[in-house]
Formats: structure tokens, sequence, C-alpha cells
């Protein structure tokens, strides 16, 4: 049912948002609330079709998801009025990608969802954006054809898509898998495909990199954990060895490459690579049972922080035009708001205690620890540590320096809610640990 | 019930943040949603009360639960807590109706009422909570609401130095609190409260480690309770508006430290930290009186016999009656709001005036504040009918029946200079001729509603609270109370008592030439300046941390972090920029080398599955 509400809702918003936003954000967001509260009464797509299952993890993860989609709803204005459709449809298929239990299918709404991001980033305004968009593209469809590649591979050798029956013995079997998860590591990022979304994150519009860096990665990951579980199961050496190799250098090139950029959205940008390393942890640590708490963890805390951060971006390049380091100086004064928010956010992508990003790298780590890749946690805990040199640079230049400009940025109410949202978020699941946690124990 | 306890928990936090909100909008808000906040906070804990069974409401949560990793955070209300609940939160509600004529012209209330609805729900916090990092958490809240609302004015240079000074001195006591809970995780393995207690009755733990842990947390205590030696804060922390003196440093959160030796107080009995308890308390309310005798200030007196009142409900536990303690901490929290308010309308009316010997004369201005602060006194003073009298007298009857000597000496001696200090205090503010012409002229009338009344609550309460006193000790220690018994010692309090009450109308109302007179001679004014300055222990803390760990150790640190590591860190700068600078070679910004990056990671994985499947 909640499918069938974002995607009619989808589709009526069209009509609206050329003539009122205002009635346009309320009607996605009442879809929003909607498909949370047939998700809550555990009628999703599981209702409607086979092959898709709800528990309590996912539904966890779908609030989340519905939660930052609606947030970010309410904070846009402007040209940016056609992601309001776009998202709708992006949460319709993400709960299906969330819910499935079926390979198949996994594979056909990843690629529905690399299409939507498509849509998403061609809403192109300027240079700028047009390259973004293209490199977005480019390496999608790349990777789009990796990832079938792969699945080819796999369909041969197995009788059944359903993750449970799923044929992980066969010959092709680990090449297969290997060649799949090529292709989905562009989409999160993993060094060495990330440098589409190095460009991409800091150059399309940064609404459209919120959605895409923030909300559309956790989905990834999350599903992505749940279809490849059971080959990580099986095949544990491999498992280890591929994902512990990725995190590692993903984690320390995307770190090195954020300390020394001038633009803020590039930093951000690289912030997000370097958290797509520490979530690989968990994948690496498969064979723990906390493994999937990890990264339903890192999902729902990196979908609060990463979204919002880019929003506020979004916000200061719409209303004063900035994008470099050294135009956040005394921004504290001109925009205390937007200043407050983005500072508890980067705490919280920095890994501060009390807030989600430390619990969702606390989780991630402990899981990792529970498989044994010691190692590999402290090269991660060394990084986080190198990392919070950026993220107190970007807070030094907001608080301790003197701003040029003294003009006053105000926060419109709808992105003031939206924040607080995305706020509300950062702070539970910064303090309350347990939700996730149970809701994975019976995974 | 638990409807109860969740809106005791909730309400505050919600309170404070709707009150600054809604504040900022339009500013008689704030004290509105904190009066109402208020009202329901003290409603949850009365219907606590009625509906308490003989069960305590107890509730074993984990924070986190995670593997290995459990931080336990339960919920625990028995008789102990449900009194400090009531005492928390119904003077904090009168303290917030009072603020509302003492904060009227201030420009910033929202901040205030933010911070006193804070203040309360880290109060509530503390005693509902069944373990001691719970406990932890909620002292913590007080300790930055407290250091927020002593620098309330932060503009004046005094106030927010005292804030600070409050801040540094009580943290250093939390650290002990800290380091205790740390040893509890790690040797005992639990820090829940109750089942220490258990533990202890079982003799279950390690004496020598329980040693060190009560310790450790009487510290925690010392800070918090102002006792020696880290009471100097408590004094400077009257810098502070006074109604938050009233609820914060006179009234609910300087108990939190007895509050806690009294929730682990088999604890303490087993590990015989108990002596050092009462003698540190001892000679804490020694201090305390004494130097409460010179002090010129209102509030500085009003603090002196704080720390000195605190220190008398310490011996109580510490000389092994847990009912003396906690009745004479209940007692004096509702006389000492009431003196603390009294002072505040005093303050109020006389346009801020801190200074007793500027005053005087009041009475007839104000006779109803007057009368109340009266009452206040004597209850303080530990005259019968007054409810201060009967926890007093079982204190000391305590200390004598179980003390050692150097208890009973100096905690009886704080006992009875107690009358001569506020008796001091009433005669300069309310009887004689006005000493300052300025103020004697422009004296405000206190407003009946929001002045009086609640002074009028409390001193009926402080006199009404007389009536139950053996139901308060029953409701703590159930049916095996011991009482102890005297021979003599209530005539014997009653009339040096008396003597002292002579001795001090006599000097302060008919013989104030006399009292100048004794007061010019060298060697009084040699012991004047040393109880005026409470015994220097300040300056002596000042002097310790200035010469000792400023200008020693923590330049020693400077210099290494300067030369060393400052050196070190420069250093991997350039390392840093050279590894990204080999890194940037990969990003060209030209999507054909991202795709030939792509694949050659594709090659990456396939060669290693490869090399796998050979190894396999």
């Amino acid at each position: 049912m909640s499918f069938v509400v974002l995607i009619a809702a989808g589709l009526i918003v069209p009509i609206f948002y050329r003539n009122n936003i205002f009635i346009a954000k309320m009607i996605a967001v009442i879809a929003f609330i909607l498909a949370a509260y047939f998700i809550y009464q555990g009628n999703s797509l599981n209702a409607i079709f086979p092959y898709f299952v709800l528990d309590k993890a996912t539904q966890l993860m779908e609030f989340a998801l519905l939660a930052t989609l609606g947030a970010v709803s309410l904070a846009l204005t402007g040209f940016e009025r056609p992601l309001i459709a776009q998202m709708l449809f992006l949460a319709g298929v993400s709960l299906g990608l969330l819910e499935t239990n079926n390979f198949f299918i996994y594979v056909v709404l990843f690629e529905v969802i690399a299409i939507i991001s498509y849509i998403l980033v061609a809403n192109i305004r300027n240079f700028n954006n047009a390259e973004g968009a293209i490199k977005a593209f480019i390496a999608g469809a790349v990777a789009s054809g990796i990832i079938l590649l792969g699945f080819a591979l796999f369909s041969f050798t197995t009788d059944s898509f359903n993750y449970a029956q799923m044929n992980v013995s066969g010959k092709f079997t680990l090449i297969a898998v290997a060649i799949m998860l090529a292709g989905i590591f562009y989409k999160l990022t993993i060094v060495p495909m990330h440098g589409w979304a190095a460009d991409a994150y800091s150059q399309v519009n940064h609404a459209a990199a919120a959605i895409l860096s923030g909300v559309i990665k956790s989905v990834i990951l999350v599903a992505t954990f749940k279809a490849f579980y059971k080959f990580m199961i099986a095949y544990p050496l491999a498992t280890i060895l591929i994902f512990s190799f990725f995190a590692v250098i993903t984690m320390t090139l995307a770190n090195f490459m954020a300390l020394f950029q001038k633009r803020v959205s590039k930093i951000l940008a690289y912030s997000s690579i370097a958290h797509s390393g520490y979530a690989l942890i968990p994948f690496a640590a498969a064979a723990s049972i906390y493994s999937y708490a990890g990264v339903l963890y890192y999902a729902i805390a990196y979908i609060f922080m990463q979204t919002s951060v880019f929003l506020i971006l979004n916000d200061l390049r719409r209303e004063a035009g900035i994008k470099y380091l050294k135009d956040l100086k005394g921004l504290g004064k001109r925009a205390p708001l937007h200043s407050f928010f983005f500072t508890i956010q980067i705490f919280s992508l920095a890994g501060i205690p009390l807030l989600a990003g430390f619990l969702a790298k606390a989780v991630a780590f402990y899981a990792g620890v529970d498989a044994g890749l010691w190692v590999i946690v402290l090269i991660a805990a060394l990084n986080s540590a190198l990392a919070v040199a950026y993220y107190a640079w970007i807070i030094k230049h907001i608080y301790f320096d003197e701003a040029k400009h003294n003009a006053v940025i105000k926060m419109s109410p709808g992105s003031l809610i939206g924040q607080l949202i995305l706020l509300a978020g950062t702070i539970y699941f910064g303090i309350v640990a347990a939700d996730v946690i149970n809701a994975t124990v019976s995974f | 019930m638990n409807n109860a306890v969740n809106v005791l928990l909730l309400a505050p936090f919600i309170g404070s943040a709707l009150a600054y909100i809604l504040g900022k909008m339009k500013k008689p808000l704030a004290f509105w949603v904190a009066e109402i906040t208020g009202a329901i906070l003290f409603l949850a804990s009365v219907v606590i009360f009625l509906k308490y069974s003989d069960a305590p409401i107890n509730f074993d949560l984990n924070w986190i639960h995670y593997g290995n990793i459990t931080i336990p955070f339960g919920i625990y209300i028995d008789h102990l807590s449900i009194i400090m609940l009531l005492v928390a939160t119904g003077l904090g509600f009168l303290d917030i109706h009072f603020a509302h004529d003492y904060m009227g012209e201030d420009p910033d209330q929202p901040r205030y009422y933010a911070k006193v609805l804070f203040f309360i729900g880290g109060m509530i916090l503390l005693v509902v909570t069944k373990d001691l990092i719970g406990a932890f958490v909620g002292w913590e809240f007080m300790g930055l609401a407290s250091y927020l609302l002593i620098s309330y004015w932060y503009f004046k240079n005094s106030a927010a130095n005292a804030g600070m000074q409050a801040f540094l001195y009580t943290r250093f006591g939390d650290i002990f609190i800290l380091a205790a809970i740390a040893l509890l995780m790690v040797f005992v393995g639990t820090t829940n409260l109750v089942e220490l207690n258990h533990l202890a009755d079982a003799g279950e733990i390690n004496k020598t480690l329980a040693l060190v842990v009560a310790l450790f947390v009487f510290m925690g205590a010392i800070g918090k309770s102002g006792q020696f030696p880290l009471y100097p804060w408590l004094m400077n922390a009257m810098e502070g508006p006074t109604t938050v003196s009233a609820l914060i440093h006179g009234a609910t959160m300087v108990n939190s430290g007895i509050y806690i030796v009294a929730r682990m107080f088999d604890f303490f009995a087993y590990t015989e930290a108990l002596f050092v308890v009462a003698n540190v308390a001892a000679l804490s309310a020694f201090i305390g009186s004494t130097s409460a005798l010179v002090q010129k200030e209102i509030k500085k007196i009003l603090a002196y016999s704080t720390m000195s009142h605190l220190s008398i409900a310490f011996v109580g536990l510490g000389v092994g009656s847990l009912a003396a303690g906690i009745l004479h901490l209940v007692n004096h929290a509702v006389f000492k709001a009431l003196l603390f308010l009294a002072a505040g309308a005093v303050i109020y009316i006389a346009h801020h005036t801190k200074d007793a010997w500027k005053l005087g004369g009041l009475i007839k201005t104000a006779p109803w504040v007057a009368i109340f602060f009266a009452m206040g006194s004597l209850s303080l003073a530990g005259v019968p009918p007054f409810s201060g009298f009967f926890s007093k007298e079982l204190v000391v009857a305590s200390a004598w029946e179980w003390g050692n000597g150097f208890v009973k000496t100096f905690v009886t001696i704080a006992a009875l200079l107690s009358i001569a200090y506020i008796t001091r205090l009433w005669i300069l503010i309310f009887l004689g001729e006005p000493r300052n012409e300025d103020i004697a002229g422009s004296v405000k009338k206190p407003s009946t509603l929001w002045m009086r009344l609640p002074l009028a609550i409390l001193a009926f309460l402080t006199l009404a609270l007389s009536l139950w006193q053996d139901d308060i000790i029953h409701y703590i220690v159930g049916d095996n109370f011991v009482e102890p018994h005297v021979e003599g010692l209530t005539v014997f309090m009653l009339t040096s008592m008396f003597i002292i009450f002579l001795i001090v109308v006599g000097l302060y109302l008919k013989g104030l030439n006399l009292l100048y007179k004794i007061a010019s001679h060298h060697f009084v004014q040699t012991i004047h300046q040393i109880l005026y300055n409470g015994y220097y222990v300040e300056a002596m803390i000042t002097w310790i941390s200035k010469n000792i760990i400023v200008n020693s150790i923590a330049r020693a640190a400077k210099w290494f972090d300067t030369y060393v590591v400052d050196y070190i860190v420069n250093a991997t700068v350039a390392l840093a920029l050279y590894t990204y600078k080999f890194f940037k070679l990969g990003h060209t910004g030209r999507i054909g080398s991202y795709m030939g990056q792509m694949v050659l990671g594709v090659a990456i994985i396939v060669v290693a599955i490869l090399i796998i499947v050979k190894g396999l």
C-alpha cells in the first residue's frame, strides 16, 4: 500500500509544482507520512507482490528514509521543485529494493534507482551541473554494464533467485559476484570507482547531491548487504580480503583528498566517499553476528547527517553564493541557524559521541573487531581521527574567523522544519542505540 | 504510575526547550511555560507518592546493550527517591513562581527559565536512576545548569568567574565519581546502586576496593555539597540570581551529595567510609558556622549556613543514622529555601542591596517578610516547635551516642552557633534604624501573590513538618529505627542557645559600641579576617593550583606540547601533502581516466578472485 501511495503522489505532484509549490510539498509530505503509517502496519509491497518481506530492520531503515526525504522535500524551492516528484518515485523504488528477497528484483530495482538518479542530476542550470550530470551518467552506464555482466554469469549457475535458496556454490559464482560487486561499488563510491562521485557530488545541484550521496547510498548499502549476505558467508576469505582492501584504500584516499580541498562541496563529497569506506567494514566482518547491525546503523546515521549537510550547503549557496571554504568565514554570526545545524551534523560525521555518527562507527567497528579484523578497525579509527582535521577546519571557519560580509542569511520555515527532522534523527540515534540493535537480532 | 515516571523524566527537558523558544517569541510565555511545567512535575511526584505501594518502582533498562558492551540505565524509585522528588519538584515549583517578580525586570527571561527547568530535569534524573552511570549523567546535568545559572549575568566579571569556579571545583570532585564508576565496572561488574548495597550487605566485595570506591564517591559529594575543602565555590555562587541560590545552592542540588551517600548507605557502612564522612562533615560544619558569624552579605551568611547544615546532615549519615541525615536534609531544604527566598524578597524590595549592614528597619515596610524570615530563622536555629529543632536534635544526639569526640564537639558547636548568625542577620536586616539613606527612602512593597504566597507556604511547611517528623523517619528507614538517647542533651542545647541568643541580641541591639570596641582589637581582627575569608581555603587552593599545577606541571606539559607534539604534527602536514599530491594524480577530472580506474578496479577484483579460486 505504501508503494502505491508514493507512486500515486509522484504522479499527482507534477500537476502542482509549477503553480503552487506549497501544495506539492504538502502532498509529498502527506504521502511520506501515509507510507510510513502503512509500513508501520506491515502493509507495504509485501501485501501486493510476492518476493517482498517486511521485517523490523527494514521498517526502521524505511522510516529513516521517508523522514529524510520528507525533510528534503520541505526544504526545496525554486528550480529544485521537480525533485519532489522524483523523490516520491525514488521512495517507492527504495522501499522495493529494501524489502525484496529476490536477487533478480534487486538487480532490476538497482537499475531503476540508477535511472532515477540520472534524472535527479539532469536538473541542469549551468556548465558545472552539466559536467557533473554527464560524469554520473557515463560512470553509471559503465557500471550497469558491469553489473549485468556479472548477473548474467551468475544466472547460469543458480536455480533460484530467492536470497535464501540461491545456489552459491556454482562454478562461476565467485567470479560473477565479484564482477557484480565492482559495478555496485560504483554506486557506493568505492575507490577506484569513485572518480565520478567526487566531481558529480560537488558539481550537480546540492539538493540532488544530498539525495545522491545521502539517501541513495544508504539504501543501496543496506539492500546490498542483504542481497550478498549469503555469498559473503559462503566465501569468507574472499569477503574479508576484497572488502577490507577496498575499505582501507577508500577511506585513506578520500580522507587525504578531502584534507586539501578548497570547495566545501568537494570536502563533503570526499568525506562521503570516506564514509563508504567505513561502511564496508561490517561487510568485511559479515561472519560476525553484529555485521547487519553495523551496516544498518551506518546507513541510518549516514542518511540523516549527509543529507543534512548538503541541504544546508544548498541553502547557503542559493542565498549567499557560498562555495568555497573562505566564504564560510564568520558564518556563525551571519547565519546562526544554518551554522548550528551544520556544526552538529558535521560533528556527527566526524563521530563525536552522543550523535548518530559516533554510535554508527562504534557499532560498525565493533562488528569488525568481533570478526577479528583488528588491523582494519585500527586503520579506520586512525582515518576517523584524520577526518576530524578537515571537519574541525570547517567549524573553525564558521565560528572563529571574521566575516567579510555582514549580510544576514535567513532560514526559510520549510528548511528549518526539514533540518529539525534531520537533527532529531541524528540525536535520537546518537543516544538510543537499542532500536537498531534489537531490530537486527533476528537476521 | 509509569506515566508519571515518564512525565518526570521528559517534561523538564521539553519544558526547557519550549520555555526558551516560546519565550523568544513572547517574553511572558517563558514564565508561564516554566510555571506549568513545574506544577506538572510536582503533581507527577505527588501521584507517585500517593500511588506508591510497598515495592519500589523498578525498571531494568539498558542504554546500550551490544555484544559484551552494556551500559545500564535503570529506573529505581523507593521512599528515599520519592522524598527527594517531592523536595526537588515542590521547591522547584515555588521557586519558579517566586521568580515571576524577582526576575521580572530581567530582559533575558527565556534563558533563565530554560536553564532552571533543565536543572530540575537533572535533579530528577539523579534521584530516580538505579545506576551510578545514570546518576552521574544527572549529576553532570545539574553541574552544567549550576554553572550556567551562576554566571547567568555573564556580563558581570564576578558572576562569570564564580560560574567558572563552581564548575572547576565541582568537576574536580566529579572526576573521582567517574573513577569510581570505572573501578566498579572493571572489578565488580556492576554500577547498580541497589545491587551494590546488596553485595555490601552480603560482604561479597573486596573491602579495600569498596573503601576506595566509597571515598571516591564521597569526593564527588564533597564537591557538590560544599564540604571541606571544596566549599569556596558555594559562597561565590551567590553571584547568581537569588532564586537560583535558593533552589540550587540552598535547597536541592547541594543535597545531591547527601543523597548519593544515603543511596549507597549500606555500601558506605560496609566499607567504614562513614567514619571519614562524619569527620570531614563535622569539620565543615564548624568552618561553615563560624565563618557565617562574620559575613556581611546576606546571601553569603546563608551560604555558609547552608554549608554548615549540609555538614550536619552528613554527620547524621556519618555516625550511622540514615534517618537523622535525611530528616535534616528535608527540613533544611524547606527552611533554607524559605530563608533564601525571603532574602530574595528583601534584596528585591531594597533594589538589589546585598550588604546586610546597609539595610535595617525593614520590619516597618515588609512586616510579613520579616515574620516569614523569622520563622525560617527559628527553624534553622533549632527552636521548638519548628521542624529544624527535631532533626538537629536527632543528629546531635546521634553524634553523641555513636560519634567520636571530634565529631561530637564540632557538630555541637556548629548546631549551637546557628542561632547566633541567623539572629544577627535578622536583627541587621529588620530591626534598628535604616543605615543607608538612599535605600531607606525607596523601599518597595513585595507583592502578595508572587512573593508573600510562596514564602507563606514555605513558612507554614517548616512549622507543619514538625508534625510529621516521625512519619518521615519511618518512611525512610521503616520500623527498625533506633532512637539515640542522650540524657539532658535537649536541655543543654536549649539553654546554651538561649544564652547565645541573649548575647547576640544584647550586642547587636543595645551594645553596638561594645561590639565595635571588641572588634577593633588586633587579635579579634585577625580571627575576624580568618573567619571572613573562610579559613583561607580558597586562597590555599588557588595557590596550589597556580603554583604547583599551572606554573610547573602545566608549563612543562605546554613545553612538551609546543616543541615535541607540535613539531611532529607539523611534520605530518608535509607528509599529508605528498600523499595528497600522489592521490591527486588519479583525479584528473576526465571521465575517461575515471573509467580507466573503474576497469582497473574490476581487474583487481577479478585477479584477486582468480588467485583465491586457484588457491582454494
